[in-house]
């Protein structure tokens, strides 16, 4: 294997260990998501995150086998969150609107 | 020759490095930003710059027809696809009161929505195609 | 002796590009609808053989005879050069709004959002719809609204510190608009978005007064479909 070969190998499985890395950040943020709309985009983020690990996959082996994957994930992706967002977020909803409390916001923004 | 294939699947490699840096500061930003309106905007990232450059990486590394047409599939559904969730996410939050109104600087859009007592009919989002 | 299928080259009263299928009920099937479909079921397939094809189109006949949609003159129109100059420039938007908002990330709190409305110029469905999506693929502006009566946008901006900011973020979403429309517009969109942008925010930001002139016109449920 030649120099410039064993550069890409090294290339491709840092980007597949950075998206893995993000992937454990954003299960982090799903798992503590202060409401559900925050875990609706984080859905929507990881869908993002796996066509592009995929897509990684794909790169070092050369080979198009995933593809169907990740373009059935590309266009049904999103169904996820837009139902949270549609249903269960409107369940949840804060009692009156013109004082908006955040009761299950724990952490506090700042 | 040799070497311009070389070049080319080196590009596709550094392409793909860069794709998925640019997916982890986005998720770094959905961590750390303080509400799901500024979450949505660091969500935006990944889904958009980082899989392009991704799929762009994948393509200078396959090189074939049928594949290409492919990656240009993947990446216009999804760029196709995810403004109409993080729209319906953000409509939502919006609704909800899931944002400090006290901490916008403007918001041109309350005056609007208590102008129209009841509730407004909820119209399909914008893009369902 | 009726014919089986009918090209709208020889009917006008048919949509351009499309063909009425003879039978009890008049269906009407959409050819670029049809070929898209194919184009995409010979993607899935990911080999490109005839058997491929003719499957495909005989299951795109089929869905859209089963699934009819509306008939709708949606006014698309391609403009290559046009939807060329677009991507570039949703590209170079991309980027340079990606940096921007990694150091919104980076620098800390605090930051002070703020919710704006941007009066569009252009009025049909498909042209906010594109406007859009492009808009919120950018990571600067996320659309929370969108008002179909008036043609407003209302957009989460993340950095609103000084005016400044938000007339560079209404600016910017008119030069998108711009570029949308010339690459997807019918002829009279691109001629009323060539004029300067409505008088909304040359003053006060958060001054509402002139928002509404405009007659509620068309809340029609006919283009509503959104494809």
């Amino acid at each position: 294997m030649s120099a410039p070969e064993t550069a890409d190998r090294v290339l491709l499985v840092a980007a597949v260990v950075i998206l893995v890395v993000a992937g454990a950040l954003l299960l982090y943020r799903i798992w503590r998501g202060p409401s559900m709309l925050d875990r609706a985009i984080s859905l929507d983020v990881l869908a993002a995150l796996i066509i592009a690990g995929l897509g990684a996959k794909s790169a070092m082996a050369r080979d198009p086998f995933y593809f169907p994957i990740m373009l059935v994930l590309a266009f049904l992706g999103f169904t996820g969150s837009v139902g949270i967002a549609r249903f269960i977020a409107v369940r949840d909803r804060p009692p009156a609107r013109p004082a908006p409390t955040r009761p299950r916001d724990k952490e506090g923004p700042r | 020759m040799r070497v311009w294939t070389q070049f080319t699947d080196t590009l596709g490699a550094a392409l793909v490095f860069t794709g998925a840096a640019i997916c982890l500061l986005g998720v770094i930003g959905m961590l750390r930003l303080p509400d799901v309106l500024s979450r949505s905007h660091a969500a935006t990232k990944p889904q958009t710059l980082g899989l392009l450059l991704v799929l762009a990486g994948v393509a200078l590394r396959l090189r074939s027809g049928m594949d290409l047409a492919t990656l240009a599939l993947i990446g216009f559904f999804q760029l196709m696809t995810s403004p109409v969730a993080s729209h319906l996410v953000a409509r939502s939050a919006y609704r909800t009161g899931q944002i400090e109104h006290a901490e916008l600087l403007i918001d041109d859009l309350d005056e609007q929505l208590t102008e129209r007592a009841p509730e407004p009919e909820p119209e399909p989002g914008p893009g369902t195609d | 002796m009726k014919r089986l299928i009918t090209l709208s080259r020889r009917d006008p009263e048919l949509p351009p590009f499309s063909a009425e299928l003879a039978g009890r009920r008049r269906r009407v099937l959409d050819l670029p609808l049809i070929g898209w479909l194919t184009l995409i079921w010979v993607l899935l397939w990911s080999t490109l053989t005839w058997a491929n094809i003719i499957t495909g189109a005989v299951v795109a006949v089929f869905v859209s005879l089963a699934f009819p949609l509306p008939r709708v003159d949606l006014g698309l129109r391609l403009h290559p050069w046009g939807i060329v100059v677009l991507a570039g420039s949703l590209l170079y938007d991309m980027y340079t709004s990606g940096v921007k908002v990694t150091r919104q990330i980076f620098t800390g709190y605090p930051h002070r959002p703020a919710v704006i409305a941007v009066q569009l110029r252009c009025r049909s469905d498909l042209m906010m719809a594109a406007i859009a999506v492009s808009v919120s693929n950018t990571p600067g502006g996320s659309v929370i609204e969108v008002r179909r009566a008036t043609a407003t946008l209302f957009l989460h901006v993340l950095d609103a510190d000084q005016p400044a900011a938000l007339e560079a973020a209404r600016r910017s979403v008119w030069r998108l608009e711009r570029l949308t429309v010339r690459a997807f517009g019918t002829r009279d969109e691109i001629e009323r978005v060539a004029g300067r942008p409505p008088d909304q925010g040359t003053g006060d930001p958060a001054n509402p007064g002139d928002r509404g002139e405009e007659p509620d016109r068309g809340r029609d449920d006919e283009g509503r479909n959104g494809t």
